[in-house]
Protein backbone atom coordinates (compact mmCIF):
# COMPACT_ATOMS: atom_id res chain seq x y z
CA UNK A 1 0.00 0.00 0.00
CA UNK A 2 1.38 3.49 -0.76
CA UNK A 3 0.66 4.90 2.31
CA UNK A 4 3.52 5.94 5.10
CA UNK A 5 4.07 3.97 8.11
CA UNK A 6 3.86 5.86 11.62
CA UNK A 7 7.09 7.59 11.20
CA UNK A 8 6.23 8.97 7.78
CA UNK A 9 8.91 6.27 6.15
CA UNK A 10 7.32 5.53 2.58
CA UNK A 11 7.89 2.08 1.10
CA UNK A 12 10.96 2.08 -1.19
CA UNK A 13 9.46 1.75 -4.52
CA UNK A 14 7.35 5.13 -3.97
CA UNK A 15 10.42 6.94 -3.05
CA UNK A 16 11.10 6.43 -6.14
CA UNK A 17 7.96 7.67 -7.66
CA UNK A 18 8.08 10.59 -5.59
CA UNK A 19 11.52 11.43 -7.14
CA UNK A 20 10.31 10.88 -11.30
CA UNK A 21 7.26 13.38 -10.44
CA UNK A 22 10.10 16.02 -8.72
CA UNK A 23 12.16 16.05 -12.26
CA UNK A 24 9.94 15.16 -15.04
CA UNK A 25 7.92 17.87 -16.25
CA UNK A 26 4.68 16.39 -17.60
CA UNK A 27 4.23 14.04 -13.68
CA UNK A 28 5.53 16.84 -11.80
CA UNK A 29 2.48 18.91 -11.48
CA UNK A 30 1.47 17.11 -8.38
CA UNK A 31 3.25 15.42 -5.80
CA UNK A 32 1.59 12.00 -4.26
CA UNK A 33 2.41 13.11 -0.84
CA UNK A 34 2.99 16.21 0.90
CA UNK A 35 4.18 17.33 4.63
CA UNK A 36 1.06 17.84 7.34
CA UNK A 37 2.36 21.58 7.77
CA UNK A 38 2.14 22.35 3.54
CA UNK A 39 -1.79 21.82 3.71
CA UNK A 40 -2.43 23.95 6.31
CA UNK A 41 -4.72 26.94 5.27
CA UNK A 42 -3.25 29.57 6.86
CA UNK A 43 0.26 28.77 5.84
CA UNK A 44 -0.85 29.62 1.80
CA UNK A 45 -4.38 30.46 2.41
CA UNK A 46 -4.61 28.98 -1.76
CA UNK A 47 -3.89 32.30 -3.02
CA UNK A 48 -1.32 31.24 -5.57
CA UNK A 49 -3.80 28.41 -6.34
CA UNK A 50 -6.26 30.74 -6.32
CA UNK A 51 -3.78 33.35 -8.65
CA UNK A 52 -3.84 30.03 -11.35
CA UNK A 53 -7.64 29.52 -11.56
CA UNK A 54 -7.96 33.74 -11.62
CA UNK A 55 -6.16 33.15 -14.56
CA UNK A 56 -8.30 29.69 -16.03
CA UNK A 57 -11.70 32.22 -15.64
CA UNK A 58 -9.99 35.00 -16.90
CA UNK A 59 -9.20 33.08 -20.34
CA UNK A 60 -12.54 31.52 -20.35
CA UNK A 61 -14.33 34.25 -20.06
CA UNK A 62 -12.17 36.71 -22.08
CA UNK A 63 -11.99 34.16 -24.84
CA UNK A 64 -15.97 33.85 -24.73
CA UNK A 65 -15.62 37.75 -24.83
CA UNK A 66 -13.99 38.10 -27.63
CA UNK A 67 -16.51 36.76 -29.77
CA UNK A 68 -18.43 39.90 -29.55
CA UNK A 69 -16.06 42.05 -29.04
CA UNK A 70 -14.40 44.64 -31.68
CA UNK A 71 -11.44 46.84 -30.52
CA UNK A 72 -10.80 49.78 -32.26
CA UNK A 73 -11.82 53.78 -31.77
CA UNK A 74 -15.13 53.81 -33.40
CA UNK A 75 -16.51 49.83 -32.09
CA UNK A 76 -14.53 49.52 -28.76
CA UNK A 77 -17.01 51.30 -26.76
CA UNK A 78 -20.24 50.93 -28.51
CA UNK A 79 -19.12 46.71 -28.51
CA UNK A 80 -19.08 47.21 -24.92
CA UNK A 81 -22.32 48.39 -24.49
CA UNK A 82 -23.74 46.32 -26.64
CA UNK A 83 -22.08 43.14 -24.74
CA UNK A 84 -23.28 44.71 -21.93
CA UNK A 85 -27.14 45.87 -22.25
CA UNK A 86 -28.72 43.75 -25.60
CA UNK A 87 -26.57 40.11 -25.45
CA UNK A 88 -27.97 37.48 -23.36
CA UNK A 89 -25.51 36.92 -20.27
CA UNK A 90 -22.91 39.53 -22.14
CA UNK A 91 -22.99 41.65 -18.81
CA UNK A 92 -22.38 38.35 -16.75
CA UNK A 93 -19.40 37.82 -18.55
CA UNK A 94 -17.97 41.01 -18.45
CA UNK A 95 -18.39 41.39 -14.97
CA UNK A 96 -17.23 38.43 -14.34
CA UNK A 97 -13.67 39.16 -16.24
CA UNK A 98 -13.31 42.11 -14.68
CA UNK A 99 -13.76 40.92 -11.18
CA UNK A 100 -11.78 37.76 -11.47
CA UNK A 101 -9.11 40.15 -13.10
CA UNK A 102 -8.92 42.39 -9.91
CA UNK A 103 -8.96 40.03 -7.50
CA UNK A 104 -5.94 38.40 -9.48
CA UNK A 105 -4.02 41.59 -8.94
CA UNK A 106 -4.57 41.53 -4.86
CA UNK A 107 -4.12 37.22 -5.10
CA UNK A 108 -1.35 37.75 -6.99
CA UNK A 109 0.30 40.56 -4.52
CA UNK A 110 -0.50 38.80 -1.46
CA UNK A 111 0.91 35.47 -2.54
CA UNK A 112 4.14 37.99 -2.77
CA UNK A 113 3.67 39.12 -0.04
CA UNK A 114 3.29 35.58 1.86
CA UNK A 115 5.93 34.17 -0.24
CA UNK A 116 9.14 37.43 1.34
CA UNK A 117 7.27 36.89 4.37
CA UNK A 118 8.36 33.08 4.73
CA UNK A 119 11.26 33.85 3.49
CA UNK A 120 10.58 31.36 0.62
CA UNK A 121 12.53 33.29 -2.32
CA UNK A 122 15.87 32.00 -0.04
CA UNK A 123 17.94 29.85 -2.03
CA UNK A 124 17.54 27.49 -4.16
CA UNK A 125 14.07 29.02 -5.29
CA UNK A 126 15.61 32.55 -6.34
CA UNK A 127 14.99 32.03 -9.77
CA UNK A 128 11.55 31.12 -8.76
CA UNK A 129 11.03 34.24 -6.98
CA UNK A 130 12.11 36.13 -10.00
CA UNK A 131 9.71 34.06 -12.42
CA UNK A 132 7.00 34.85 -9.94
CA UNK A 133 7.57 38.74 -10.12
CA UNK A 134 7.50 38.63 -14.07
CA UNK A 135 4.14 36.84 -13.77
CA UNK A 136 3.35 40.11 -11.37
CA UNK A 137 4.52 42.48 -13.86
CA UNK A 138 2.80 40.56 -16.84
CA UNK A 139 -0.78 40.98 -14.55
CA UNK A 140 -0.21 44.36 -14.35
CA UNK A 141 0.45 45.05 -17.75
CA UNK A 142 -2.93 42.70 -19.02
CA UNK A 143 -4.81 44.59 -16.43
CA UNK A 144 -4.03 47.88 -17.80
CA UNK A 145 -3.98 46.73 -21.23
CA UNK A 146 -7.55 45.15 -20.41
CA UNK A 147 -8.61 48.54 -19.23
CA UNK A 148 -7.99 50.28 -22.25
CA UNK A 149 -9.89 48.07 -24.36
CA UNK A 150 -13.22 49.42 -22.47
CA UNK A 151 -12.38 52.60 -25.34
CA UNK A 152 -13.87 54.90 -22.99
CA UNK A 153 -12.86 58.41 -23.20
CA UNK A 154 -10.73 58.18 -19.61
CA UNK A 155 -9.18 54.97 -21.52
CA UNK A 156 -8.04 57.30 -24.53
CA UNK A 157 -6.48 60.16 -21.59
CA UNK A 158 -4.81 56.88 -19.94
CA UNK A 159 -3.20 55.31 -23.25
CA UNK A 160 -1.86 58.80 -24.22
CA UNK A 161 -0.51 59.38 -20.78
CA UNK A 162 1.21 56.05 -21.35
CA UNK A 163 2.69 56.52 -24.70
CA UNK A 164 3.83 60.10 -23.62
CA UNK A 165 5.58 58.17 -20.91
CA UNK A 166 7.04 55.74 -22.47
CA UNK A 167 8.49 58.08 -24.95
CA UNK A 168 10.57 59.43 -22.47
CA UNK A 169 13.05 56.46 -22.53
CA UNK A 170 15.27 57.57 -24.70
CA UNK A 171 16.28 56.58 -28.07
CA UNK A 172 13.58 53.71 -28.32
CA UNK A 173 10.53 55.62 -26.47
CA UNK A 174 8.83 55.85 -29.25
CA UNK A 175 9.04 52.35 -30.70
CA UNK A 176 8.31 50.94 -27.54
CA UNK A 177 4.97 53.05 -27.17
CA UNK A 178 4.22 51.93 -30.14
CA UNK A 179 4.50 48.35 -30.15
CA UNK A 180 2.90 48.28 -26.68
CA UNK A 181 0.21 50.36 -26.80
CA UNK A 182 -0.77 50.96 -30.53
CA UNK A 183 -2.01 54.89 -31.69
CA UNK A 184 -4.57 55.41 -29.25
CA UNK A 185 -6.35 58.04 -30.23
CA UNK A 186 -7.30 61.01 -27.82
CA UNK A 187 -11.19 60.26 -27.11
CA UNK A 188 -10.39 55.69 -26.80
CA UNK A 189 -7.43 54.25 -25.61
CA UNK A 190 -8.75 50.59 -27.58
CA UNK A 191 -6.36 49.71 -30.51
CA UNK A 192 -5.27 46.83 -32.00
CA UNK A 193 -2.06 46.52 -30.38
CA UNK A 194 -3.50 46.53 -27.09
CA UNK A 195 -6.21 43.79 -28.02
CA UNK A 196 -3.19 41.69 -29.65
CA UNK A 197 -1.32 41.87 -25.91
CA UNK A 198 -4.01 41.60 -23.58
CA UNK A 199 -6.01 38.51 -25.32
CA UNK A 200 -2.82 36.84 -27.06
CA UNK A 201 0.49 37.57 -26.74
CA UNK A 202 0.91 38.35 -22.14
CA UNK A 203 -1.79 35.50 -21.97
CA UNK A 204 0.32 33.03 -23.63
CA UNK A 205 3.80 33.88 -21.81
CA UNK A 206 1.96 34.17 -18.61
CA UNK A 207 0.62 30.95 -18.88
CA UNK A 208 3.89 28.97 -20.01
CA UNK A 209 5.54 30.91 -17.08
CA UNK A 210 3.07 29.77 -15.10
CA UNK A 211 3.83 26.32 -15.35
CA UNK A 212 7.15 26.72 -15.21
CA UNK A 213 6.75 28.46 -12.03
CA UNK A 214 4.62 25.46 -10.55
CA UNK A 215 7.25 22.97 -11.75
CA UNK A 216 10.22 24.86 -9.94
CA UNK A 217 8.21 24.58 -6.79
CA UNK A 218 8.03 20.84 -7.12
CA UNK A 219 11.68 20.86 -8.19
CA UNK A 220 13.00 22.26 -5.18
CA UNK A 221 11.04 20.23 -2.65
CA UNK A 222 7.46 22.10 -2.89
CA UNK A 223 5.76 24.15 -0.69
CA UNK A 224 7.06 24.55 2.94
CA UNK A 225 7.71 26.74 5.85
CA UNK A 226 11.41 28.28 6.59
CA UNK B 1 6.73 15.25 9.83
CA UNK B 2 3.84 13.21 8.60
CA UNK B 3 3.26 13.11 5.17
CA UNK B 4 -0.61 12.96 3.90
CA UNK B 5 -1.78 12.30 0.65
CA UNK B 6 -2.18 14.53 -2.07
CA UNK B 7 -6.28 13.94 -1.56
CA UNK B 8 -6.70 16.41 1.52
CA UNK B 9 -4.82 19.33 -0.35
CA UNK B 10 -6.72 18.51 -3.26
CA UNK B 11 -9.90 18.56 -1.41
CA UNK B 12 -8.86 21.87 0.40
CA UNK B 13 -8.44 23.32 -2.77
CA UNK B 14 -11.63 22.32 -4.24
CA UNK B 15 -13.42 24.09 -0.96
CA UNK B 16 -11.09 27.21 -1.70
CA UNK B 17 -11.93 27.18 -5.44
CA UNK B 18 -15.50 26.84 -5.34
CA UNK B 19 -15.54 29.81 -2.17
CA UNK B 20 -13.75 31.84 -5.01
CA UNK B 21 -16.35 31.45 -7.48
CA UNK B 22 -19.24 31.62 -5.87
CA UNK B 23 -17.71 35.12 -4.49
CA UNK B 24 -16.52 36.40 -7.63
CA UNK B 25 -19.98 35.44 -9.47
CA UNK B 26 -21.64 37.17 -6.80
CA UNK B 27 -19.46 40.13 -7.16
CA UNK B 28 -20.50 39.92 -10.73
CA UNK B 29 -23.88 40.16 -10.38
CA UNK B 30 -24.15 42.40 -7.47
CA UNK B 31 -21.44 45.27 -8.13
CA UNK B 32 -21.61 46.78 -11.85
CA UNK B 33 -17.90 47.78 -13.09
CA UNK B 34 -18.52 50.94 -14.77
CA UNK B 35 -17.86 51.50 -18.42
CA UNK B 36 -16.48 55.22 -18.81
CA UNK B 37 -17.59 57.83 -20.66
CA UNK B 38 -18.17 57.79 -24.22
CA UNK B 39 -15.99 59.28 -26.99
CA UNK B 40 -18.99 60.97 -28.47
CA UNK B 41 -20.48 62.43 -24.57
CA UNK B 42 -18.85 65.78 -23.98
CA UNK B 43 -15.11 65.91 -22.81
CA UNK B 44 -14.48 65.01 -19.44
CA UNK B 45 -10.58 65.36 -19.39
CA UNK B 46 -10.01 63.31 -16.96
CA UNK B 47 -6.81 60.47 -17.10
CA UNK B 48 -7.76 57.41 -14.48
CA UNK B 49 -5.99 53.98 -14.88
CA UNK B 50 -6.98 50.84 -12.48
CA UNK B 51 -6.42 51.56 -8.94
CA UNK B 52 -3.63 49.67 -8.49
CA UNK B 53 -1.40 52.60 -10.58
CA UNK B 54 -3.06 54.85 -8.00
CA UNK B 55 0.31 56.01 -6.11
CA UNK B 56 1.87 56.55 -9.77
CA UNK B 57 -0.96 58.79 -10.61
CA UNK B 58 -0.55 60.41 -7.02
CA UNK B 59 2.88 60.58 -7.79
CA UNK B 60 2.40 62.38 -11.71
CA UNK B 61 0.70 65.14 -9.97
CA UNK B 62 3.16 66.48 -7.76
CA UNK B 63 6.78 65.49 -9.44
CA UNK B 64 7.87 64.91 -12.81
CA UNK B 65 6.87 62.34 -14.98
CA UNK B 66 10.48 60.84 -15.38
CA UNK B 67 10.78 60.40 -11.34
CA UNK B 68 7.18 59.03 -10.85
CA UNK B 69 6.28 56.74 -13.63
CA UNK B 70 10.10 55.29 -14.82
CA UNK B 71 12.62 55.72 -11.92
CA UNK B 72 9.89 54.79 -8.97
CA UNK B 73 8.42 51.71 -10.49
CA UNK B 74 11.89 50.85 -11.70
CA UNK B 75 13.12 51.08 -7.94
CA UNK B 76 10.53 48.89 -6.78
CA UNK B 77 11.34 45.72 -9.00
CA UNK B 78 14.71 46.05 -8.59
CA UNK B 79 13.87 45.94 -4.60
CA UNK B 80 11.77 43.18 -5.37
CA UNK B 81 14.53 41.05 -7.24
CA UNK B 82 17.38 41.87 -5.15
CA UNK B 83 15.38 40.62 -2.20
CA UNK B 84 17.14 37.29 -2.40
CA UNK C 1 -20.46 -3.34 -5.83
CA UNK C 2 -20.80 -3.86 -2.38
CA UNK C 3 -23.17 -1.90 -0.45
CA UNK C 4 -21.49 0.19 2.42
CA UNK C 5 -23.76 0.98 5.79
CA UNK C 6 -21.50 4.16 6.73
CA UNK C 7 -20.59 6.87 4.75
CA UNK C 8 -18.58 8.78 6.45
CA UNK C 9 -19.66 13.33 6.41
CA UNK C 10 -16.57 13.48 4.06
CA UNK C 11 -17.59 11.44 1.51
CA UNK C 12 -21.47 12.58 1.30
CA UNK C 13 -20.30 16.06 0.90
CA UNK C 14 -17.79 15.22 -1.84
CA UNK C 15 -20.43 13.48 -3.39
CA UNK C 16 -22.80 16.46 -3.04
CA UNK C 17 -20.39 18.91 -4.17
CA UNK C 18 -19.55 16.91 -7.83
CA UNK C 19 -23.41 16.46 -8.33
CA UNK C 20 -23.15 20.41 -7.35
CA UNK C 21 -20.80 21.02 -10.27
CA UNK C 22 -22.05 18.80 -12.66
CA UNK C 23 -25.84 20.21 -12.45
CA UNK C 24 -24.24 24.27 -12.31
CA UNK C 25 -22.01 22.83 -15.63
CA UNK C 26 -24.87 21.34 -17.54
CA UNK C 27 -26.55 24.64 -16.56
CA UNK C 28 -24.18 26.47 -18.30
CA UNK C 29 -24.70 25.23 -21.57
CA UNK C 30 -27.78 26.41 -22.86
CA UNK C 31 -26.76 30.35 -21.38
CA UNK C 32 -23.62 29.89 -23.31
CA UNK C 33 -25.20 29.00 -26.44
CA UNK C 34 -27.75 31.50 -26.15
CA UNK C 35 -24.47 33.75 -25.74
CA UNK C 36 -22.30 32.70 -28.97
CA UNK C 37 -25.62 32.39 -31.15
CA UNK C 38 -26.35 36.10 -30.61
CA UNK C 39 -26.55 38.49 -33.87
CA UNK C 40 -27.38 41.96 -32.50
CA UNK C 41 -24.19 43.09 -32.81
CA UNK C 42 -24.22 43.17 -35.91
CA UNK C 43 -27.50 43.84 -37.44
CA UNK C 44 -28.20 44.60 -41.19
CA UNK C 45 -31.09 46.10 -42.83
CA UNK C 46 -32.95 43.36 -44.87
CA UNK C 47 -34.21 46.64 -46.61
CA UNK C 48 -33.01 47.96 -50.19
CA UNK C 49 -33.43 51.08 -51.87
CA UNK C 50 -33.11 51.80 -55.47
CA UNK C 51 -33.43 54.95 -56.82
CA UNK C 52 -32.98 55.37 -60.65
CA UNK C 53 -35.80 55.22 -63.01
CA UNK C 54 -36.66 52.14 -65.16
CA UNK C 55 -37.60 51.99 -68.34
CA UNK C 56 -40.06 49.28 -69.30
CA UNK C 57 -38.83 45.95 -70.91
CA UNK C 58 -34.94 47.47 -70.07
CA UNK C 59 -33.16 44.43 -69.08
CA UNK C 60 -32.24 43.78 -65.32
CA UNK C 61 -30.32 45.99 -63.51
CA UNK C 62 -28.13 45.22 -60.18
CA UNK C 63 -29.17 47.84 -57.15
CA UNK C 64 -25.92 48.51 -56.19
CA UNK C 65 -23.70 46.53 -53.46
CA UNK C 66 -25.91 43.61 -53.09
CA UNK C 67 -27.25 40.69 -54.98
CA UNK C 68 -31.22 42.58 -55.60
CA UNK C 69 -31.54 43.21 -59.18
CA UNK C 70 -35.05 44.84 -60.12
CA UNK C 71 -36.87 44.95 -63.48
CA UNK C 72 -39.97 46.74 -65.36
CA UNK C 73 -42.35 44.68 -67.78
CA UNK C 74 -45.41 45.40 -69.12
CA UNK C 75 -47.52 44.38 -65.42
CA UNK C 76 -45.02 46.39 -63.50
CA UNK C 77 -41.51 46.30 -61.05
CA UNK C 78 -40.20 43.17 -59.81
CA UNK C 79 -36.94 41.87 -57.75
CA UNK C 80 -34.98 39.02 -58.30
CA UNK C 81 -32.10 37.74 -55.91
CA UNK C 82 -29.48 36.41 -57.31
CA UNK C 83 -28.29 33.88 -54.94
CA UNK C 84 -28.09 30.49 -56.78
CA UNK C 85 -30.64 27.71 -54.75
CA UNK C 86 -28.33 25.11 -54.63
CA UNK C 87 -25.83 25.91 -52.14
CA UNK C 88 -25.55 30.63 -52.15
CA UNK C 89 -23.40 31.45 -54.40
CA UNK C 90 -24.01 35.03 -56.56
CA UNK C 91 -25.10 34.04 -59.46
CA UNK C 92 -24.09 36.16 -63.04
CA UNK C 93 -26.42 37.82 -65.35
CA UNK C 94 -25.55 37.19 -69.00
CA UNK C 95 -27.81 39.79 -70.98
CA UNK C 96 -26.80 38.72 -74.39
CA UNK C 97 -27.45 35.30 -73.78
CA UNK C 98 -30.60 36.12 -71.10
CA UNK C 99 -29.34 33.55 -68.47
CA UNK C 100 -28.34 33.39 -65.14
CA UNK C 101 -24.90 31.06 -64.53
CA UNK C 102 -23.82 30.42 -61.12
CA UNK C 103 -19.67 29.99 -61.68
CA UNK C 104 -19.55 27.32 -58.40
CA UNK C 105 -21.58 24.36 -59.90
CA UNK C 106 -22.82 25.26 -63.14
CA UNK C 107 -26.93 25.72 -62.69
CA UNK C 108 -28.23 27.93 -65.45
CA UNK C 109 -31.61 30.46 -65.01
CA UNK C 110 -33.48 31.18 -67.63
CA UNK C 111 -34.15 35.25 -67.95
CA UNK C 112 -37.14 34.97 -65.44
CA UNK C 113 -35.46 33.19 -62.85
CA UNK C 114 -37.20 29.54 -63.66
CA UNK C 115 -33.98 26.57 -63.55
CA UNK C 116 -32.78 25.55 -67.08
CA UNK C 117 -30.26 22.98 -66.03
CA UNK C 118 -28.01 22.15 -63.00
CA UNK C 119 -27.96 20.88 -59.49
CA UNK C 120 -29.96 23.28 -58.08
CA UNK C 121 -33.47 22.71 -57.74
CA UNK C 122 -35.76 25.55 -57.53
CA UNK C 123 -36.07 28.86 -59.71
CA UNK C 124 -34.35 32.29 -58.32
CA UNK C 125 -36.11 33.62 -55.46
CA UNK C 126 -38.40 36.84 -55.80
CA UNK C 127 -39.04 39.02 -53.74
CA UNK C 128 -41.28 42.18 -52.64
CA UNK C 129 -41.09 45.92 -53.95
CA UNK C 130 -42.85 48.99 -53.11
CA UNK C 131 -42.68 51.89 -55.19
CA UNK C 132 -42.68 55.30 -53.17
CA UNK C 133 -44.17 58.48 -53.84
CA UNK C 134 -41.10 60.14 -54.88
CA UNK C 135 -39.94 57.27 -57.76
CA UNK C 136 -38.00 55.20 -55.83
CA UNK C 137 -38.16 51.34 -55.22
CA UNK C 138 -37.48 49.71 -51.82
CA UNK C 139 -37.04 45.96 -52.25
CA UNK C 140 -37.66 43.95 -48.93
CA UNK C 141 -35.28 41.16 -49.20
CA UNK C 142 -37.09 39.35 -46.62
CA UNK C 143 -40.09 38.76 -48.09
CA UNK C 144 -39.92 35.96 -50.99
CA UNK C 145 -43.08 36.57 -53.49
CA UNK C 146 -44.42 34.54 -56.65
CA UNK C 147 -42.77 35.53 -59.82
CA UNK C 148 -46.34 36.57 -61.25
CA UNK C 149 -46.15 39.90 -58.49
CA UNK C 150 -44.97 42.89 -59.72
CA UNK C 151 -45.02 46.50 -57.84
Amino acid sequence: MNVPNEEGVLPKHTEKQISVSQSTFISHIRPRFLPESAINIVYTVCLGGLSFLSFIVLSVTGLLLMFHYQPGENTAFSSLLNLSSVIPYGALLRNWHYWAGQIMVITVSLHMVRVAWTHSYKPPKQLNWLVGIGLLLLTLIMDFSGYLLRGSQETGAAANVAVHIAELIPLVGSQIAQILFGRPSPLSGSTLMAYVWHCIGLPTIAFWLQFYHFWRIRRDGGVRPL
Amino acid sequence: MKRLPIRMLIEKEGIAALIYLALSLFLAIKVVPGVGTSGQAPLVGQAAAPWIFGPVQVLLFYVSPWISAILFPFLIISTLVILP
Amino acid sequence: MTRRLHYTRREILLRLSWVGVIVAGSATMGPLVQYLVNDEDGVRSSLVIFKKQLEEDSPWENVSSSRVWVKRDKAGIMALIATCTHLGCEVRYHPEKKQWECPCHGSIYDDDGNLMSGPAKKALQRVAVEAKQDGSLVIYTNKQVGSDERA
